[in-house]
């Protein structure tokens, strides 16, 4: 915990009378009136501190004006779409072109998806969200995820730990199936006009071949037929 | 204050967002954003000291903004009253990310990497160790800053950062002028502790 330190014993402090006015006549567009000045020319103490503020307001007034980042119009303007945040979840996806499933399999993914979110949290943009789709996908035989979307991405919920992560990795909850679900797309994102995903499921859990919910999930997330290889199929 | 203030500059503005149907960043109300983005948060970035909590602070700054503007009343400028939600919300952040027990991703790095990147037009006019030297100076002030206290903090942001003047930051921080001296008072003494060993280390005494 910082400890503010003790002011030094060489620093001199100004006069407790002229104190309000040494302060006011620092900052923008102020003006240091002539009973100061002639104050300041016979006070050592207070010259030597009017002298040390007005060099520290300069270096505040210095620090560089930062640009804003992009993102924050993103994030706000999915902050601002009314309506819960399964709608604008709902409404996010929907702007998606490359997800197309049924409605009450959709709705699973939004259930699934909006859980995830803090009530007026924001939510990333259309890109972004297919990938926390994608995740989503690859933690349906594992536990559910928990990541917090922040206006700047994606925020691990992990302890902190003693070496900084090398990626991002998210810890889930809600166990779907015992062993890890590995997809590979197997075509590019952009590619094709359509821009749909495709996934071959090339390794199911350790107890066997996947449901058929986590199936249909795939399938409705991905407008494709999905079937369970089996281990080390392709 | 009973009477609302008719020389707000932002009247206009704000009864234009206040008239119109506003379902997300548009029209009037995107004209506000623009109008106080860069103030909103670099006043976030000052108090909170991470670029990832001055975006989640400036986005609820303006989610706030945009669902309470029908009640603005005009009892206090309209700049005064966007501060002071400013300041109320990286300061609450800055709260809960002290108290995680988990770190952003973000936090990794230090926080003046995070803002605006080098402009290669400074390497022109300044050695790379020169302008290494001024980020480095740049990065141990905010630390000195973020040192401070919230009441402190906020203080010195308005009056240093923002150029706001004492009847403004009296409106922002709703407390009175007097009050306003005495913390300013309090703020040197803690940025003259602060910031007096920074200078000094960097040859600016």
């Amino acid at each position: 915990m910082h400890t503010t330190p003790k002011t030094p014993s060489h620093l001199s402090e100004p006069c407790s009378e002229w104190l309000d006015a040494c302060i006011a006549s620092l900052g923008m567009g102020s003006v240091e009136e002539g009973s100061l000045t002639e104050h300041l020319g016979s006070c050592p103490a207070c010259a030597a501190a009017h002298g040390r503020y007005r060099n520290q307001v300069a270096q505040l007034a210095g620090l560089p004006r930062l640009s804003v980042p992009y993102q924050l119009e993103e994030s706000l303007g999915f902050a601002l779409t009314p309506g819960g945040r399964q709608d604008r979840v709902l409404a996010a996806l929907t702007a998606s072109p490359r997800l197309e499933a049924p409605d009450a399999l959709r709705h699973q993914l939004v259930e699934t998806l909006a859980g995830d979110f803090a009530d007026e949290e924001a939510l990333p943009a259309p890109a972004a969200l297919d990938g926390l789709v994608e995740q989503s996908l690859r933690d349906l035989a594992a536990e559910r995820s928990t990541v917090r979307v922040t206006g700047s991405g994606l925020q691990s919920t992990r302890p902190t730990q003693a070496a900084p992560p090398t990626g991002r990795q998210l810890r889930s909850i809600t166990a779907v199936a015992a062993a890890a679900l590995l997809i590979i797309a197997t075509n590019q994102w952009m590619s094709a006009p359509e821009a749909s995903y495709s996934f071959t499921v090339v390794r199911g859990n350790d107890a066997g071949p996947l449901q058929p919910h986590q199936l249909a999930m795939l399938a409705a997330v991905t407008g494709r037929q999905c079937s369970s290889l089996g281990e080390g199929a392709q | 204050m009973s009477q609302p203030l008719t020389d707000d500059p932002d009247l206009a503005l704000v009864r234009a967002c206040q008239a119109q149907e506003s379902v997300c960043l548009e029209g009037a109300f995107r004209e506000l954003y623009e109008a106080y983005k860069d103030r909103v948060y670099n006043t976030c970035y000052r108090i909170t000291g991470s670029a990832t909590d001055a975006m989640d602070a400036a986005q609820e700054t303006f989610a706030t903004a945009f669902r309470r503007i029908d009640g603005f009343r005009f009892e206090s400028r309209f700049s005064s009253w966007i501060y002071r939600v400013a300041v109320n919300a990286s300061i609450d952040l800055r709260r809960r990310s002290a108290s995680r027990p988990w770190v952003s991703l973000d936090r990794l790095r230090s926080p003046l990497n995070e803002g605006t990147p080098m402009d290669p037009e400074d390497e022109r006019v300044e050695s790379p160790g020169g302008a290494a030297s001024r980020r480095e100076l740049e990065g141990d002030i905010q630390e000195a800053i973020t040192r401070l206290s919230p009441k402190m903090k906020a203080i010195t942001v308005l009056r240093y950062m923002e150029g706001l003047s004492y009847e403004e930051i009296s409106e922002s921080l709703e407390i009175s002028l007097g009050t306003v001296k005495s913390r300013l008072s309090r703020a040197h003494g803690a940025l003259d502790r602060e910031l007096t060993p920074v200078l000094d280390r960097h040859l600016l005494n």
